[in-house]
């Protein structure tokens, strides 16, 4: 287990992807919004919502195990001691990333496969370069732990929305 | 003279014997089901994206439906007969219940019947005494069927007969499956065009679709050079043509006797999957003629209309392949009898466009290969064709069904009866089809494409889109049915009588 971050170190980075990930979603969903407002009523809409939100969590929850996932395999030196910095930095990248390649995957599915690892490769090498940008530059890393230490009112926020959504999805397909 | 009254002892014993067998009939009247009155059943096999315009049945200079062409041999073929819109949600929302667009309020893509009129469907009409069972492959048209489904005896789920059956909304959210879909497949995991709002779950799904996809295409190179077929609209699952028409086979052979069975297949739609037979079938040099750029498109470079027109090959390989498979379907029927006992319907939801500049069918337009779709309905016993060419509408296909197995048709249908199973030819019927997917579902009708056509001529109206003043195109079908000529401007009676015709209907319907 030693080659896993703390709870407490896991904590600050996990509220960088709520940030994100539910940032990312509510936009989104603020997009769909106006064709939805044609359709169906507003209980409906927030119902949609709900069912969005749930799915938002397990999605934070998917990139966090792949960032815990990662801190595993790699020696501890370069990811785990540092993990509240490094982790936060990656955090926001990963899920950049994440984000480019599903709104792309036709397109790289095209690629030759040379194509396709230089594409994939480059992530890599971003992700290791901003671990490297955070670990050199103090005022990165001052501004990355203030983003992770700013962002954990999201997990109370989005915490809160979340329960309540898994409690009108349970309504809705158990009543 | 005056005719002599006789009425003798021996007359009312006659009668008095006939008093017992006028009692039975009465309650064996009363006995039958109010919808017994014909003991038939009603098989709706709709192929999507069908176009009336790209079948040889219909004049296609290619030769794509050869089989359809045989089952017409038995049938009632409507040669003009139109979609009330050029989209699933709209216009399979007609077909389920006899009303125009205005009136179930399916506007939109993944529209819904509203829920006021969610009652006026077919499967309601048919009666509880009766089997009713639906199937599609479109989970557009699957969301219809869900609203339905107080009606429904069976709903046989959507993937039933393909190959990838990973869970999604029917799995996972049974119990409100039409949110489920609207939020979570199609916001939280799109699949296309990919704006999905949580990225790292759909890449997931993405990932594993498409390594399944990949894998099947490859197991099944050989009769699916271009990869197997397979379905859009947020649920991209894929199947073998052959395993959904026996998946059909069977769901007809088990029908009992006077059920009313739908089934909603995906192909031809696109993407298009021909089999290894069909795929170079078509290439043989032959090009539609030219038409004019469509309404709302600048003129037409030869490159585009050479792109646009470089997916009309495979279309008609796909049509061609589907036509394959019902004529295996068909046959199937013959065999067990099917057609004896059953009006098999085959027609379509909308249709699909290559020329004009325009692809497909994601548009607000309504020229005829979008909007025409065939109609060909086998009766029972019936042994030779027999055509219709006065201009028809999907919304008659319900009240006509309902008529013909004996059902009262309720005052909510739209439609009329079809000439040939029970209405009379009408040359001068008005048909209309629409196009508003910016209206709200409970607003009046703004901003819409509609068209209206009476006898020969097709008006097609754009009204109140932003920016741009309402504009109209004429066209008279009998001398220029390729819709090449607007005759708008030189023939100003014709003209302002229909758009007078499409005006007062536009009031009435939001009133």
């Amino acid at each position: 287990m030693s080659r896993f971050p703390t709870r407490t170190d896991i904590s600050p980075v996990y509220s960088v992807i709520v940030f994100w990930s539910y940032s990312y979603s509510l936009l989104v969903l603020m997009f769909n919004l106006p064709s939805w407002m044609l359709m169906v009523p507003l209980g409906e809409i927030l119902g949609y919502f709900s069912y969005v939100l749930v799915l938002a969590f397990l999605d934070t929850l998917l990139i966090l195990a792949l960032m815990l996932g990662v801190t595993f395999l790699l020696p501890r030196a370069w990811f785990r001691d540092d993990f509240v910095a490094s982790g936060s930095m990656t955090a926001g990248l990963l899920f950049f990333w994440i984000t480019i390649v599903q709104l792309a995957f036709g397109f790289l599915m095209t690629l030759p496969v040379v194509q396709f690892l230089v594409f994939i490769l480059a992530a890599f090498i971003s992700l290791a370069v901003a671990v490297v940008i955070v670990r050199r530059m103090p005022a990165v890393r001052k501004f990355v732990l203030w983003l992770a230490s700013s962002t954990s009112i999201f997990i109370y926020l989005y915490g809160f929305l979340t329960a309540v959504s898994v409690v009108v999805v349970l309504i809705r397909n158990l009543f | 003279m005056k005719p002599r009254l006789s009425f003798t002892r021996r007359d009312f014993l006659k009668l008095l014997a006939l008093l017992p067998v006028a009692a039975m009939a009465k309650m064996a009247g009363r006995a039958l089901p109010a919808s017994a009155g014909d003991s038939h059943g009603a098989i709706v096999i709709v192929l999507d994206a069908l176009s009336a315009l790209n079948m040889s049945l219909y004049g296609y200079p290619r030769n794509t439906t050869p089989n359809i062409e045989r089952f017409a041999k038995r049938s009632t073929v409507y040669h003009a007969h139109y979609s009330t819109a050029n989209f699933t949600s709209s216009g399979t929302a007609s077909l389920l219940t006899g009303t125009y667009p205005w009136t179930h309020r399916a506007f939109h893509y993944e529209g819904l019947v509203a829920e006021e009129k969610v009652d006026f469907n077919l499967f309601r009409y048919w009666g509880e005494s009766s089997h009713r069972l639906g199937y599609t492959q479109n989970t557009w048209a699957d969301l219809l069927l869900y609203q339905f489904s107080p009606w429904l005896d069976e709903h046989i789920d959507l993937r039933a007969f393909n190959i990838e059956k990973s869970p999604f909304y029917t799995d996972l959210f049974h119990a409100d499956p039409i949110a489920a879909h609207k939020s979570v497949d199609s916001v939280a995991l799109e699949l296309e065009p990919g704006v999905s709002a949580t990225p790292a779950l759909a890449l997931l799904r993405k990932a594993l679709l498409h390594r399944g996809k990949q894998a099947a295409d490859r197991k099944y190179a050989a009769e699916y050079p271009n990869g197997i077929p397979q379905t859009l609209n947020d649920v991209n699952t894929y199947f073998l043509l052959e395993d959904v028409f026996d998946g059909v086979k069977k769901l007809t052979a088990s029908l009992p006797p006077s059920a009313l069975a739908y089934l909603h297949l995906f192909p031809p739609h696109y993407p298009f999957a021909p089999r290894r037979e069909f795929v170079d079938a078509f290439e043989d040099g032959w090009q539609p003629p030219v038409k004019p750029a469509a309404y709302f498109e600048s003129p037409v470079s030869e490159e585009r209309e050479a792109a646009v027109r470089s997916s009309l090959g495979q279309y008609d390989s796909y049509i061609a392949t589907v036509d394959e498979d019902f004529g295996n379907l068909f046959g199937f029927m013959e065999r067990e009898g099917i057609l004896d006992h059953n009006y098999v319907i085959l027609t379509s939801d909308h249709g699909e466009v290559y020329e004009r500049g325009v692809r497909g069918h994601t548009n607000q337009y309504l020229y005829e290969p979008l909007i025409r779709v065939p109609l060909i309905i086998s009766s029972p016993g019936q042994t030779s064709r027999v055509d219709v060419r006065t201009p028809t509408s999907s919304v008659d296909l319900a009240p006509t069904l309902l008529a013909l197995t004996g059902r009262p048709v309720p005052t909510e249908c739209e439609g009329v009866l079809l000439p040939g199973l029970g209405g009379e030819e009408d040359a001068q019927r008005s048909i209309f089809a629409i196009d508003t997917k910016s209206s709200h579902v409970r607003a009046p009708i703004r901003n819409a494409t509609i068209s209206l056509r009476r006898g020969a001529y097709k008006l097609i109206g754009y009204l109140g889109y932003e920016g741009m003043e309402d504009g109209y195109e004429l066209f008279d079908l009998q001398n220029d049915p390729g819709e090449m000529v607007n005759l708008a401007a030189s023939r100003p009676e014709i003209f302002s009588d229909l758009q007078k015709e499409m005006g007062d209907k536009l009031c009435e319907v939001n009133a």
